[in-house]
C-alpha cells in the first residue's frame, strides 16, 4: 500500500509539471494568436482609413508669387496634409521640388493659404504639376495653368444676335474644364472684342475665374449697345488667354426694331440691392440707416451695392465706420480662416494744399496712360527708348532710365499745359545721376525754335549741382540761374523747381530751403520777360541745342503750367510724397461691438488691429484695369485663440465694426498723399467694388431691411433708363425664402405709385407710367405661400428671410422688362422690430 | 525464504522502480519543456517578422522623368515600423520580365521618412513599367508608372 502511494505521488509531481508546461504553451499559443489577430485587425483598419480619406482641391491661386490652395476634406476621418511636389512644366530645367506642408484638416473643414507659406515664388504665368500627399500616402494630383487650348470647350454666343439700333447684347462666353487629365484651370481672364458696331457697356463680368475644376464650367459676359444701321454687322471674338487660340466669332447683325423684344431699361432699387452676394461677402454701402450714432459711420452687409459709386475721403481727423446691423434674433459664429479686405481705391496726386499739376509722369510699366494729371499729353520715347526700371525709383515705384547716349522723350508742345513762356513756372520731380554722367546731363528742356531761349533743369557733372536755367533773350537779358548745394552721384535728389518772377527763380533740393536766383536778369522790349516757346516740345533726359543727354533715371516729373510752389512747406511736403509702395498708411480695425457702436472688450472678443497698413500708390487716372480705380487687398488669417473652436462669436444685438484711419507721417518721404475709397458702386467690374471676404458664418450677418407685419410691404425703385416703363400684375412677384428651412412665400403686387386704392393694380390693369430717373414706389399684398389678392397671409414672422423682388414690365418701346432684386437676409418680425 | 529476505528483495525492487520511474519522468519532463520552449521560440520568431511584415507600409510619392536616361523616384515610408528596402525592380509590364535590377545598400527608413532613388533607365515614351520594391522582411510593393 505505501509503495504505491509513494508512486502515486511520483506520477501526479510529474503530471503538474507536464500539465504546468503545456498549460503555459497553450496559454501563450493564444496570446500570440490574439496578438496577431489584432495586429491584422489595426492594419485593416489602417488601410479602410487610407481608403476612405478624401479631399479635394476647392480653390487654387496664386497671390503675390505664392500658391494659395483651398482644401476641404470631403471624407469622415481627418486628412493631414503632409507634402506638396511641384513642377514646372513652362521651364524645362526646373527639377520638381518637394516642400513640407503639414496641416491636418477635420472631416468637412476647410483649410485656406496653403501653399503661402513655402519658399517657392511661383508665377501665374506659367504651368504647374502639383501634386499633395498626405500622411496616409494619398495623393491628389493636379495641373494648374495648362494649356487651356487642349481638349478645352469654349463657346461664344451673342444673346440676341439680331440687335436693334441703341440696344443691347450680351455676349457669352461659356468655358468647360473637359480636359481628360485632372487639370485645373486657374485664373482665368479671357477677353471679349466685338467690331466697331457695337460699343461695350460693360467690361466682363467677372474679370476673371480663379479656379477651373475638371467639369466646371465657367461663363463670362459682356454687354454692348448697337450703334449702326440695320443691315450692319459686328463680329465678336473672344480670347482665353492673351496669344491663345481665339474662339468665335460670333455675327451680331443689327435690324429694325422688332415687336416684344428685350428693353434695354435699368431699374436700380434704392437701399436695397440687386444680385445675390455669397454670405462670407460683406460689401460696403453708403447709407447711414440704424447703425450706431457715431460720426462717419455707415451700412455694411451681405447684399451687393446699388449705387453709381460714392467717394470716401480718408482723413486724419474722423475715422470711418463700418457696421453690419445688429439684430436681437441672431448670432452669427465666424470660424477661423482668411479676412480679405479689398480696397477700391484711388490717391490723391498731389499733398494737400498743392494743386493738380498740369503733366504728371510716373513711367509706370503697366499704364496706356502715361500722363496722370488727366490731361493726357503724350510721351513719347525717342527710337531707343528709355528703360523702365519697374520698382526702380526711391519709393518703389517705376522710373525710366536715360543711357546718357541717345534716349529721351518728348512731350508735345500745349499752350495750356507746358508753354512755359511766362511766369509762374514750376517743375519738380526725383532724379539720379549716373557716375558715367559726362558733363552736363539734361532733366527737364523746353528752348525756342532757335534754341535762343530755353526753360532748363539739368545737373552740371563739372560742379556736381543740380541747376535750374532760363533765359529770355530781350535787350540786355542774362541767364537767369538758381543752383543747388554739391549733391552726391548714383543717389536720389528730389527737386522743386520754380519761376516765380520774371527774372526771379527758386530751387528747393531735398526738402530744404529755397537756393534763390544767383545771377541773371530779364531783357527790355517786346517778348523780352518770356521764353518765347511757339510749339516746341519739352524733352525729357536730352536738350537738343547741345545734343546733351541724361545718364541716369528720372522717378517722376510733375509740371504746373503759370503756377508757383511758393513755400518751403509745399515744397516739402512734396518732398515727403510717397508715390511708390507706401503711399498710404492706415489703421485698421475689425471689432465685436454691442448696438451701440461700444466695442466690448475682452479678449474673446478681440478681433484685429493694425495700425501702419501701408497701400501702394494708386494713380487717380491710370490702373491696371484701364478704370480710375485700384485694387488692394489686406489679407490676414484670424482665429479667436481664447475659444475653443477658434470662432469668433457674434452675441444676438452685436455688431461686426470695420474702421479704417489714414494714419498721417511727418517723417520725411513717408505717407501723405490722400486716399479715396469707393464704395458702392454698381459699376465696378466685379459688380461689389470694397468689400470684406469672411470664412463663411454661420449665419449670415443680416442686411438692414427690416419689414414688420403689420406695415405695408413696399418697395422703391429708380428707372434709370434709356427708356421709361410700366410694370405688370403679372409677373411682378416679392418673394421671402426662409433663411434656416427653405420655406418659401410670395406676395402678388398690390399697387405701383398709387394714391389710392382705386388705383391697385388687378389682372387688367397695368401700372402707372415710370419715367427715366423718377421713382416709384411697388406696394405688395403679404406674402402666401400660394399667392393671392387679399389680406391674409401665412408667412411666419419673427424669423429671417432671403428677400427677391421680381418686376416684370414693358418700356415705352414695346420692349420688356425683367429684372430680379435680392434684397439680402431681412428681418421679418410682428408688432415690433 | 524467510522473512527477512523477502522484504529486502521487495525494498531493492522498490527503489529500482522508482529510481527507474524518476529517470523516466525526468528525462520526459525535460524533453518536453525543450520542445516547448524551441517551439515558442520558434512561435514568437515567425509572429514577430509576420506582424512586423505584415506592419510593412511603402508608397511611390513621386516620379518624375529627366530626359533619357534618368528616372527620379521618391518612396515614402507610410507605415509605423522601419523599414529596409533592399531591392529595386523594374519590370516589363505586359511580359513581366526583369528590365533592370538594383540592389540596395541603403534604404533603411524611419517611419515617415523618404528614400530617392535616381537610376539611369533607357526609357522610350508612353513606356508602361512595374516597379517591383523589395524590403529587408520580404514584403513587396509594386507600382506602375508610364513615362511621358
Amino acid at each position: 500500500m505505501r509503495r504505491r502511494g509513494l508512486s502515486t505521488v511520483v506520477g501526479a509531481v510529474f503530471f503538474v509539471i507536464a500539465a504546468a508546461t503545456s498549460i503555459t504553451y497553450i496559454t501563450y499559443s493564444m496570446d500570440t494568436i490574439d496578438n496577431f489577430a489584432q495586429t491584422i485587425a489595426v492594419n485593416e483598419v489602417e488601410q479602410s482609413n487610407k481608403e476612405n480619406e478624401k479631399f479635394e482641391i476647392t480653390r487654387i491661386k496664386i497671390d503675390n508669387g505664392k500658391f494659395n490652395f483651398t482644401l476641404q476634406n470631403t471624407g469622415n476621418i481627418p486628412v493631414s496634409i503632409a507634402r506638396l511636389w511641384v513642377d514646372n512644366k513652362t521651364d524645362s530645367d526646373w527639377i520638381p521640388a518637394k516642400y513640407t506642408i503639414d496641416k491636418s484638416i477635420s472631416p468637412g473643414g476647410t483649410k485656406y493659404n496653403i501653399g503661402q507659406d513655402i519658399p517657392l515664388f511661383a508665377l501665374d504665368t506659367q504651368a504647374y504639376d502639383v501634386k499633395l500627399v498626405t500622411k496616409r500616402g494619398n495623393t491628389l494630383p493636379v495641373s494648374i495653368n495648362s494649356d487651356v487650348s487642349a481638349n478645352l470647350y469654349a463657346n461664344l454666343i451673342a444673346m440676341p444676335d439680331r440687335v436693334t439700333d441703341e440696344f443691347t447684347t450680351t455676349l457669352v462666353l461659356e468655358i468647360v474644364n473637359n480636359m481628360t487629365s485632372n487639370d485645373i484651370l486657374t485664373e482665368i481672364s479671357p477677353t471679349i472684342t466685338c467690331g466697331s458696331r457695337l460699343v461695350p457697356v460693360t467690361s466682363i463680368t467677372p474679370s476673371s475665374i480663379d479656379t477651373l475644376e475638371k467639369g466646371d464650367i465657367a461663363i463670362f459676359r459682356k454687354v454692348y449697345k448697337a450703334d449702326g444701321l440695320a443691315g450692319d454687322t459686328s463680329n465678336c471674338n473672344a480670347v482665353l488667354r492673351t496669344g491663345g487660340n481665339t474662339i468665335g466669332p460670333v455675327t451680331v447683325t443689327i435690324q429694325d426694331p422688332a415687336f416684344a423684344s428685350q428693353s434695354a431699361t435699368a431699374l436700380e432699387s434704392e437701399g436695397l440691392t440687386c444680385c445675390k452676394t455669397g454670405d462670407d461677402t460683406i460689401v460696403f454701402h453708403d447709407e447711414a440707416q440704424g447703425v450706431p450714432p457715431i460720426s462717419n459711420s455707415f451700412q455694411i452687409y451681405s447684399g451687393l451695392p446699388e449705387l453709381n459709386g460714392v467717394t470716401k475721403e480718408l482723413d486724419i481727423t474722423t475715422p470711418i465706420r463700418y457696421f453690419t446691423k445688429n439684430d436681437t434674433d441672431v448670432t452669427v459664429d465666424i470660424p477661423s480662416g482668411s479676412w480679405d479686405l479689398t480696397f477700391v481705391y484711388n490717391s490723391n496726386l498731389t499733398p494737400s494744399g498743392i494743386s493738380i499739376p498740369n503733366m504728371a509722369y510716373f513711367f509706370d510699366d503697366n499704364f496706356s496712360v502715361n500722363d496722370s494729371s488727366g490731361n493726357n499729353l503724350s510721351l513719347n520715347p525717342s527710337s531707343t527708348p528709355p528703360v523702365i526700371i519697374v520698382g526702380g525709383d526711391v519709393h518703389g515705384h517705376d522710373s525710366a532710365q536715360f543711357d546718357g547716349a541717345n534716349t529721351y522723350y518728348s512731350i508735345p508742345f500745349s499752350s495750356e499745359d507746358n508753354d512755359i513762356g511766362s511766369q509762374p513756372q514750376t517743375t519738380a520731380g526725383w532724379f539720379k545721376i549716373d557716375s558715367s554722367q559726362a558733363g552736363r546731363g539734361t532733366i527737364y528742356r523746353v528752348e525756342s525754335s532757335d534754341g535762343a531761349e530755353y526753360y532748363d533743369i539739368s545737373f552740371d557733372t563739372l560742379l556736381d549741382k543740380l541747376q535750374f536755367r532760363y533765359f529770355t533773350n530781350g535787350n540786355g537779358a542774362i541767364e537767369v540761374l538758381c543752383e543747388s548745394a554739391s549733391l552726391s552721384l548714383d543717389t536720389w535728389h528730389f527737386f522743386v523747381a520754380v519761376r516765380d518772377g520774371d527774372d526771379t527763380c527758386s530751387l528747393y533740393v531735398n526738402g530744404g530751403a529755397a537756393t534763390t536766383k544767383i545771377l541773371g536778369s530779364d531783357g527790355t522790349g517786346s517778348g523780352a520777360k518770356n521764353v518765347d516757346i511757339d510749339s516746341q516740345p519739352t524733352y525729357l533726359g536730352y536738350d537738343p541745342g547741345t545734343g546733351n543727354y541724361l545718364d541716369g533715371e528720372i522717378g517722376y516729373i510733375m509740371h504746373w503750367e503759370s503756377q508757383p510752389i511758393t513755400t518751403e512747406a509745399l515744397a516739402d511736403a512734396l518732398y515727403d510724397a510717397n508715390y511708390g509702395t507706401g503711399s498710404h498708411k492706415l489703421r485698421v480695425e475689425y471689432s465685436i461691438t454691442d448696438q451701440v457702436g461700444t466695442e466690448l472688450g475682452g479678449s474673446e472678443n478681440y478681433i484685429h488691429e493694425e495700425s501702419d497698413v501701408l497701400i501702394p500708390f494708386g494713380d487717380p487716372q491710370n490702373s491696371p484695369t484701364g478704370t480710375q480705380w485700384h485694387e488692394f487687398v489686406y489679407a490676414n488669417t484670424l482665429s479667436n485663440s481664447t475659444d475653443p473652436s477658434s470662432e469668433f462669436h457674434f452675441g444676438d444685438n452685436n455688431r461686426l465694426k470695420i474702421e479704417f484711419e489714414w494714419n498721417n507721417d511727418s517723417s520725411a518721404n513717408s505717407a501723405l498723399l490722400g486716399m479715396n475709397l469707393d464704395v458702392d458702386d454698381t459699376g465696378y467690374s466685379d459688380n461689389i467694388g470694397t468689400k470684406l471676404q469672411i470664412p463663411m458664418p454661420s449665419t449670415p450677418f443680416t442686411s438692414y431691411f427690416v419689414w414688420n407685419i403689420n406695415d405695408d410691404l413696399t418697395f422703391t425703385i429708380t428707372n434709370a433708363g434709356p427708356e421709361g416703363m410700366w410694370p405688370l400684375f403679372s409677373g411682378t412677384r416679392v418673394i421671402f425664402e426662409k433663411v434656416d428651412s427653405g420655406e418659401a412665400y410670395a406676395g402678388l403686387l398690390k399697387s405701383f405709385n398709387a394714391t389710392s386704392s382705386s388705383q391697385n393694380m388687378d389682372p387688367e390693369k397695368d401700372g402707372t407710367f415710370l419715367d427715366v430717373n423718377k421713382k416709384g414706389v411697388l406696394e405688395f399684398f403679404k406674402p402666401k405661400t400660394k399667392p393671392e389678392t387679399g389680406l391674409g397671409y401665412d408667412i411666419v414672422p419673427d424669423a429671417h428671410y432671403r428677400m427677391y423682388v421680381s418686376i416684370v414690365g414693358y418700356d415705352d418701346r414695346g420692349s420688356n422688362v425683367f429684372r430680379t432684386f435680392y434684397v439680402g437676409v431681412v428681418n421679418v418680425c410682428d408688432t415690433t422690430c | 525464504m524467510n522473512h527477512s529476505q523477502r522484504g529486502i528483495s521487495t525494498i531493492v525492487t522498490a527503489g529500482i522502480l522508482l529510481s527507474s520511474v524518476a529517470l523516466m519522468g525526468t528525462g520526459l519532463v525535460t524533453w518536453s519543456q525543450s520542445n516547448l520552449t524551441e517551439r515558442q521560440a520558434n512561435l514568437s520568431t515567425s509572429f514577430s517578422n509576420n506582424i512586423n511584415k505584415l506592419k510593412e507600409s511603402l508608397v511611390l510619392e513621386h516620379i518624375w522623368f529627366d530626359p533619357v536616361p534618368f528616372v527620379n523616384m521618391t518612396l515614402t515610408n507610410v507605415g509605423t515600423n522601419s523599414i529596409n528596402i533592399v531591392e529595386i525592380e523594374f519590370r516589363d509590364t505586359n511580359t513581366l520580365q526583369t528590365i533592370q535590377k538594383h540592389d540596395i545598400s541603403d534604404g533603411a527608413l524611419d517611419p515617415s521618412a523618404s528614400y530617392s532613388f535616381q537610376p539611369n533607365f533607357d526609357y522610350t515614351l508612353y513606356q508602361s513599367f512595374t516597379i517591383v520594391i523589395t524590403t529587408e522582411r520580404g514584403s513587396v510593393f509594386s507600382n506602375q508608372a508610364t513615362t511621358p
